[in-house]
């Protein structure tokens, strides 16, 4: 008899919990958030909104994940992330189909491409012209070779004089110290900041500076277009919670690199502490670089790049006017 | 009679059924009820295949070399390192479970490292195949020596055979059956180990010609590039089969008046 009360008195307590918790908090909308790498000070922002709460607040519970290499598109249209981390650049044979792969940048991280060739201090690569003659490391993408032809053909320099080694380095200015390779192209925020911090004397021009046309978007923060049909409220809460992080990013870039080290599963920013705290005091300051607000996409810088690639043969269509949306962006 | 009709279905059976798949894979993306990026469609496929097809033979062909050239040296070294072992007991006891060890390293992990101690030529490609197809055959090899009879053994040895009579006659005919199963495995390992080697670096091979297909979101190549892998791969295991045959006739033989 005592024992059957127990159990009933035991039920009711459970019962009663359970319902305190059903009324007390709101269901969280569940959202995977698909990086493009290894967590890096690119992706602060976001390791800021879901630390300080702002996901949660807009009720949602964002997971960030790594891709399969190369994947973070693909798994950004097959639907298994919501939002994906990749590049102008990157999306353009995604795009450049008979079915384009269903996705659309709806934030650009940063407003400017801050990628470059790196060389050792003193090979007098300063220029594209300095390349004549050296070894240059390639990932081997048609785009990547035609812009660096591009930028030494405007100088008169003749790009079939570069030697190209196939691109595997992990940490550029190690190998660029160990004569591995001559030049390699870097993101300045990264590896140019590493250069500084591990001392490392480099020359640096990047393409932004030397071409208009060439001032892409990279990195960008893809949407899947199935799930801003039919959720656009929810694609505008997470990136409205996103770009407030980025904004508390671009405030306090030491506060917001402890959380990504902090938050980075990984464990591999631990270990790179100096540099990430370097990156991240270079990086919070472009994220929005001169514009009003973060995020926002220049409709004639995007399209000039698009036609550029389409002018030079890397696409067979004309992508202008396609890919991007700044619709769901906070109002400024 | 009745033996040719049973062979005639044992061949039919795989082929239907490698039809069925085929035709239930080229329904799902008709209907586009599986999106073009996560598996094209067969003719997609096809058509890449042909539409591609100096280019892809150009890759292939670097890939079957460096498979060929790293599955000679991988048996040569399993072969030399199986006698050894035979005829050495405490070689045998020192080496093996390092052997063993050697096996569960992942590939991915020591592929990069290999190019960054050879370079960017075949070198890192080859040994990346040798490690792979070393150990099937070796160890095969080395079971082989262990079940020859050892009545066999100790009669020819009670007639003044030497060591090596004894290898000749007794233990290495024994170990040829065991040898050519490593050798079948290996065979199988070797052309997706170059591939694998490929992809971290270099210019030439299948391997490199996924990654750019990867890269530019060319799914039919992608899938041209697997079709060539596989076939590759068991036409390499079926000459193995033929050259066992050839080297074993006796074996085949036996087989049949088995069966008779």
């Amino acid at each position: 008899m005592k024992k059957a009360i127990a159990l009933i008195l035991g039920l009711t307590m459970i019962l009663a919990a359970c319902g305190c918790c059903a009324d007390g908090v709101q269901e969280l909308i569940p959202i995977v958030f698909c990086l493009d790498w290894t967590p890096n000070t690119n992706h602060t922002g976001v390791y800021v909104a879901k630390a300080l709460g702002y996901y949660e607040g807009a009720g949602l519970d964002v997971t960030i994940v790594q891709p399969p290499e190369d994947g973070a598109v693909l798994m950004c249209a097959a639907g298994q992330a919501q939002f994906a981390v990749d590049a102008q650049d990157t999306i353009a044979p995604a795009l450049d189909r008979d079915d384009p792969l269903g996705v659309t940048a709806v934030a650009a991280i940063l407003q400017h491409n801050t990628s470059g060739i790196l060389s050792r201090a003193g090979d007098g690569i300063t220029s594209p012209r300095g390349l004549e003659g050296k070894v240059y490391s390639t990932w081997e993408i048609p785009t990547e070779l035609e812009m660096i032809r591009y930028c030494m053909e405007k100088e008169g320099a003749d790009f079939n004089t570069v030697k190209l080694i196939p691109n595997n380095l992990t940490d550029e200015p190690a190998a660029l110290r160990a004569h591995q390779t001559d030049a390699v192209w870097v993101f300045y925020g990264w590896s140019g900041i590493r250069a500084e911090v591990s001392g490392v004397e480099c020359d640096y021009w990047d393409f932004a500076s030397l071409a208009s046309e060439l001032d892409y978007y990279t990195p960008v923060i893809l949407a899947n277009n199935d799930f801003l049909q039919r959720d656009p409220e929810t694609a505008k809460a997470f990136l409205k919670a996103t770009a407030q992080g980025y904004a508390y990013a671009i405030e306090h870039p030491q506060e917001a690199a402890e959380m990504l080290i902090a938050g980075d599963t990984t464990g591999s920013l631990e270990d790179a502490r100096e540099l990430v705290m370097a990156s991240q005091e270079w990086i919070s300051a472009r994220y929005r670089a001169a514009e009003p607000a973060w995020g926002r996409f220049d409709p004639e810088r995007w399209n000039g790049f698009y036609s550029w690639l389409y002018k030079n043969g890397l696409t067979a269509r004309d992508l202008s006017g396609t890919g991007f949306s700044n619709d769901y962006l906070p109002e400024e | 009679m009745k033996r040719r009709s049973e062979s005639i279905r044992d061949k039919l059976l795989p082929a239907g059924a490698f039809l069925l798949i085929l035709g239930i894979w080229w329904v799902l993306s008709l209907t586009g009820w599986i999106p073009q990026y996560m598996l094209p469609s067969p003719v997609d496929v096809v058509k890449a295949f042909i539409a591609d097809f100096p280019n892809l033979m150009s890759h292939a062909w670097v890939s079957v070399e460096e498979a060929l050239i790293g599955l000679a040296i991988g048996t040569a070294l399993a072969f030399a390192l199986a006698c050894g072992m035979d005829r050495f007991l405490n070689l045998e006891k020192a080496v093996l479970p390092l052997l063993v060890a050697s096996q569960t390293i992942p590939t991915i992990a020591i592929a990069p490292l290999l190019v960054l101690w050879m370079g960017f030529g075949v070198a890192p490609k080859i040994a990346l195949v040798v490690i792979t197809t070393f150990f099937p055959i070796a160890v095969g090899l080395l079971d082989g020596f262990k079940s020859a009879d050892a009545d066999a053994v100790a009669l020819l040895r009670s007639m003044g055979a030497k060591r090596g009579q004894i290898f000749r006659h007794v233990k290495f005919p024994a170990a040829l059956p065991y040898f050519f199963s490593g050798l079948r495995i290996s065979a199988s390992y070797a052309v997706v180990g170059a591939v694998i080697s490929e992809w971290l670096g270099g210019f030439e091979g299948l391997g490199v010609y996924m990654t750019r297909a990867r890269k530019a979101y060319a799914f039919d190549k992608m899938f041209a590039v697997i079709f060539l892998v596989v076939i590759v791969s068991l036409v390499l295991m079926r000459l193995v089969t033929l050259l066992r045959t050839v080297s074993m006739p006796w074996m085949g033989k036996a087989k049949k008046e088995r069966e008779a």
